[in-house]
């Protein structure tokens, strides 16, 4: 297996690469993060994204990808080019992700499915994060549990999201224990509180819960971009008899029939665009999509700030992001209200 | 048919939309932290024609979210080395790279930026936005602007007549201290801060320039350091440390002393304490911190104690008075980036801190505050340079742009918010809100007339000029007529023997109370009318508003407000020496 390290670089040098970071993190945070392997199960537009942020702040990265480069796919993964088609996707990949950042340690993992507990526990290992790009992986919502508990006993961070043309749908589970300090003011002002205790329900809970309970104060249902996320994982793992085709017909009936089933609804214009969409994902959405969840990742794991639980949507056509609740357990405090504030000298 | 490449994007758009698309002609100002992002997005999602313009050179500190930059591009020009890098990402584009200053470069002209579709700013600086923000308005063409700082960050869309303009709303001010905090009554490290820059120019620079700086040919005693300070320029390198010594404890000692004495401090909050003099004169005899062999990897993080910061300076005195350094004495600038401007200002602003009771800063955090250093991480550039595509094709979905018709931005444009927490009963990390349309007030997008509150007795035409137009109002080269007669035209040479006048001594009539001037400026393509109150000086807060000028409308009537970013003598990050001021 290929493994792109350089030499061992002085933490002088490292500090001076990574100065605008720490003076926003901080050094603590900053150590974590290079301490820290990041699993990309699947390179699809989202976790090309993700990739690329998390190996730029220090983290090291091992890439994981069953397919092979095709010529659709070099319209999200900048690491790949024309002449890498037919190629592996983690092997076209690897060496650009790697030169990213020559501090961070990058390298091909197994690209097997997960069957059992074991295998995934085998996975899993030496990761401190796990990240599912769901459409551009094998795995089942069944392989992506044993997965998230495999997670759940070493510790590691566990993160699945899938892009779409229209929007993405992301889930967090940072475990039944989560610790991070929140800090508020800037400079000499800045305080730091005691440390904070989040739990997050596992991947099985989160998406075994009624698709209706989702929502925020005052939705009528939940964020289009959770339902549609939802419906593709059903649509995915329907009997094999009948995945025939995917066609546009096809997707709206099933989805109506089942957002009936729930007395849900969504417009039909919604949903064949969708079909049209699901699993085309452009750059610019991957971007929006992977720089939201890199934020996040950074936060699991510098331990600073309360970190999403344990949804995030996001919809394409309002450019709305939130932030949701999938959780068997109640939810402990509601998020505190605050105005939109302009961070910037504009 | 598209190429397959472009699949994800042509199953959202459809071949028709993607078609505008590919060969929109895009602007993009600014290769930095937003525009690596931009600039990848706009080629993946097949956007061919493509035209970027920065000024600036790849530093070490960029490679952390810069993405296309690698530590060998250390020193080039962004534009050139991300126009090549997004090739590779898809050969199809065509890029048209230019390392140039969108502000003063004349290629930038009106009619430049009317032969583009659209134009999205990936820009780090007021002067730069509010630049482009004009040209925009004038070409009439959208502008998609963005901004981060940390975690937070916005998008939003600007259109003439449809939208508000980047200008429609309060900027923050540039703070300028006044002379005295800094002389005598600092408060803040950031005070010291700039009293250490100050320093360093008095000593390597262009001392007359200098703030500390006492004119021989003054009234009245010079100040007890001037000769001790004069002295350190021309030492040899091994009188360094001798003279550093005797000009510190001048400073930091005899000065604070014969000041106490003169009763400058009867009524402070907070008297100085002067520091012990052998303290500094055997300090910079001894080994300053930077050379300790071994040193820790955070000795940057430390603060230094007084006798370190004596020899930190004696150290860099001796680099700089070395002969192969000899040519640049008298013409140092202060450049954060430059190791030894950087601990020495870092060591002297140490010093002035300890005197005035105020708790030093390490170098790395002095760096910070001089620099005028914000913080920036990967992931909210990428956000926003995200978000700005998403505009870019609604405005190509929504007809907009590329189309007979034209759909008011008023109706699809958003602002959008980047949160760090979930805001809003939405609970939102990504805040999307409806455009405000043009505001009344505004001067740039609505002609509304400014007023200005000045001393017309004491105000020339040229401070006018300087401060009032250039600076405050953003002019790059004003005309100002009164009525019929021209006052200011940098064609005109006849006009220039005005600039010394002030301004109730100009000819027709005067500038006075309630004169009304058109001020033209070509290169941006703005005429607005300025309406003139006299204030008397002796009326103005010196210490809120030492230029005694108030402009009471619209964008630039903001109250100046007092952060680290924005002081005297600093301008944007990377942007010393002054010459560099306008970015992009
Ligand atoms: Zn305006």
């Amino acid at each position: 297996m290929a493994t792109f390290t350089s030499t061992k670089p002085s933490e002088e040098e490292t500090n001076k690469v990574y100065d605008r970071q720490i003076r926003l993190w901080g050094a603590d945070a900053q150590r974590r993060i290079q301490a820290s392997r990041v699993l990309f199960l699947g390179l699809g537009p989202a976790n090309v994204e993700l990739c690329k942020n998390l190996v730029l702040a220090g983290f090291s990265a091992t890439v994981a990808d069953h397919r092979k480069v095709d010529a659709a796919s070099l319209g999200y993964n900048f690491f790949a080019d024309a002449e890498s088609i037919g190629k592996g996707v983690g092997e076209a990949s690897v060496e650009n992700i790697a030169e990213l950042n020559p501090f961070a340690d990058v390298k091909i993992g197994s690209t097997s499915s997960c069957s059992d507990a074991a295998t995934a526990e085998k996975l899993v290992e030496g990761h401190g994060v796990v990240i599912v790009d769901v459409p551009c992986t094998r795995g089942s919502e069944e392989e992506r549990k044993l997965i998230n508990e495999a997670c759940r006993k070493s510790g590691a961070k566990f993160l699945a999201v899938r892009c779409s043309g229209d929007g993405a749908a992301a889930f967090l589970d940072l475990g039944a224990e989560h610790t991070y300090v929140v800090e508020t003011g800037e400079g000499a002002k800045k305080t730091t509180s005691a440390p904070q205790k989040a739990s997050y329900c596992s991947y099985a809970d989160a998406v075994g819960v009624a698709w209706d309970s989702v929502k925020n104060k005052k939705m009528a249902q939940p964020p289009t971009p959770f339902l549609l996320d939802r419906l593709d994982a059903l649509f995915a793992d329907r009997p094999t008899s009948k995945k025939r085709s995917r066609d546009e017909g096809d997707f709206v009936a099933f989805a109506r029939r089942e957002l009936a089933a729930r007395s849900l609804g969504l417009d039909d214009t919604i949903l064949a665009r969708h079909a049209r969409v699901a699993g085309k994902c452009p750059a610019h959405i991957a971007a929006v999509v992977g720089g939201v969840l890199g934020q996040e990742v950074v936060k699991a794991v510098s331990g600073r700030g309360a970190p999403t639980n344990n949804v995030f949507a996001f919809d394409a056509a309002t450019g709305s992001g939130t932030a949701l609740f999938a959780s068997p357990v109640e939810r402990a405090a509601a998020p505190k209200a605050a105005v939109p504030v302009d961070a910037i000298e504009l | 048919m598209a190429q397959p490449r472009y699949d994800h994007s042509v199953a959202g758009l459809g071949e028709a939309n993607f078609e505008k698309l590919r060969t929109c002609k895009v602007l993009v100002v600014g290769a930095g932290g937003i525009g690596c992002e931009l600039l990848k997005n706009l080629v993946l999602v097949g956007c061919e024609k493509l035209t970027v313009v920065d000024l600036d050179t790849i530093d070490v500190s960029n490679l952390n979210r810069q993405f296309l930059f690698r530590k060998k591009h250390v020193g080039k020009s962004k534009a050139e080395v991300a126009g090549e890098a997004i090739k590779r990402f898809n050969p199809n584009v065509e890029v048209e790279a230019i390392h140039g200053n969108i502000i003063t470069n004349p290629l930038f002209k009106v009619d430049w930026f009317r032969g583009f579709d659209a134009v999205i700013n990936a820009l780090d600086n007021v002067d730069a936005r509010r630049h482009v923000n004009r040209m925009c308005l004038a070409a009439d063409k959208p502008l998609i602007e963005a901004g981060t700082t940390g975690f937070l960050g916005q998008v939003f869309c600007i259109r003439k007549g449809e939208t508000a303009c980047y200008e429609c709303f309060p900027k923050p001010q540039r703070v300028v201290y006044p002379i005295c905090t800094i002389r005598s009554t600092p408060s803040q490290p950031v005070h010291c801060v700039v009293w250490a820059k100050e320093l360093f120019k008095l000593l390597f620079g262009d001392a007359s320039a200098s703030m500390l700086f006492d004119d021989p040919a003054a009234e009245g005693e010079p100040s007890s350091f001037a000769s001790a300070c004069a002295a350190v320029r021309t030492t040899s390198v091994d009188g360094a440390s001798k003279a550093v010594g005797a000009a510190l404890a001048a400073l930091c000692d005899a000065e604070v002393k014969a000041q106490l004495a003169l009763g400058t401090y009867k009524t402070a909050k907070k008297v100085p304490t002067p520091l012990s003099s052998p303290e500094l004169t055997d300090g910079a005899a001894s080994q300053p911190p930077s050379t300790i062999t071994n040193r820790p990897a955070d000795w940057d993080r430390a603060v230094w104690t007084a006798p370190q910061c004596s020899a930190e300076i004696a150290e860099v005195a001796r680099e700089l008075l070395s002969n192969d350094m000899k040519e640049r004495l008298g013409s140092w600038e202060f450049d954060k980036d430059d190791e030894a401007s950087m601990r020495f200002v870092a060591a002297a602003a140490n010093l002035r801190c300890r005197v005035f009771h105020i708790d030093p800063l390490s170098l790395y955090e002095a760096k910070g505050v001089a620099g005028n250093i914000v913080p920036a991480i990967a992931t909210t550039n990428a956000v926003v340079a995200g978000l700005q595509v998403l505009e870019l094709l609604r405005l190509v979905e929504q007809k907009c742009i590329l189309s007979e018709e034209r759909t008011s931005l008023a109706e699809v444009g958003r602002y959008t918010y980047c949160q760090r927490f979930p805001t809003g009963r939405k609970c939102e990390l990504l805040q999307p809100v409806a455009l405000e349309g043009p505001q009344p007030t505004c001067y740039v997008c609505r002609n509304a007339t400014i007023p200005v509150a000045l001393d017309t007795n004491e105000t020339t035409l040229q401070t006018f000029v300087d401060v009032v137009l250039k600076k405050k109002l953003g002019f790059i080269d004003p005309a100002v007529d009164k009525g019929n007669s021209g006052l200011v035209d940098s064609e005109d040479e006849g006009l220039a023997r005005n600039l010394p006048l002030t301004l109730a001594k100009l000819p027709a009539g005067g500038v006075v109370n309630g004169t009304l001037l058109c001020v033209n400026d070509f290169q941006i393509d703005l005429e607005v009318n300025v309406e003139v109150r006299h204030k008397a000086n002796k009326d103005f807060d010196e210490k809120a508003n030492p230029e005694r000028v108030d402009i009471l409308t619209g964008a630039a009537a903001a109250p100046a407000v007092a952060t680290h970013h924005d002081f005297i003598s600093q301008n944007d990050e990377n942007s010393e020496p002054a010459a560099k001021k306008a970015r992009h």
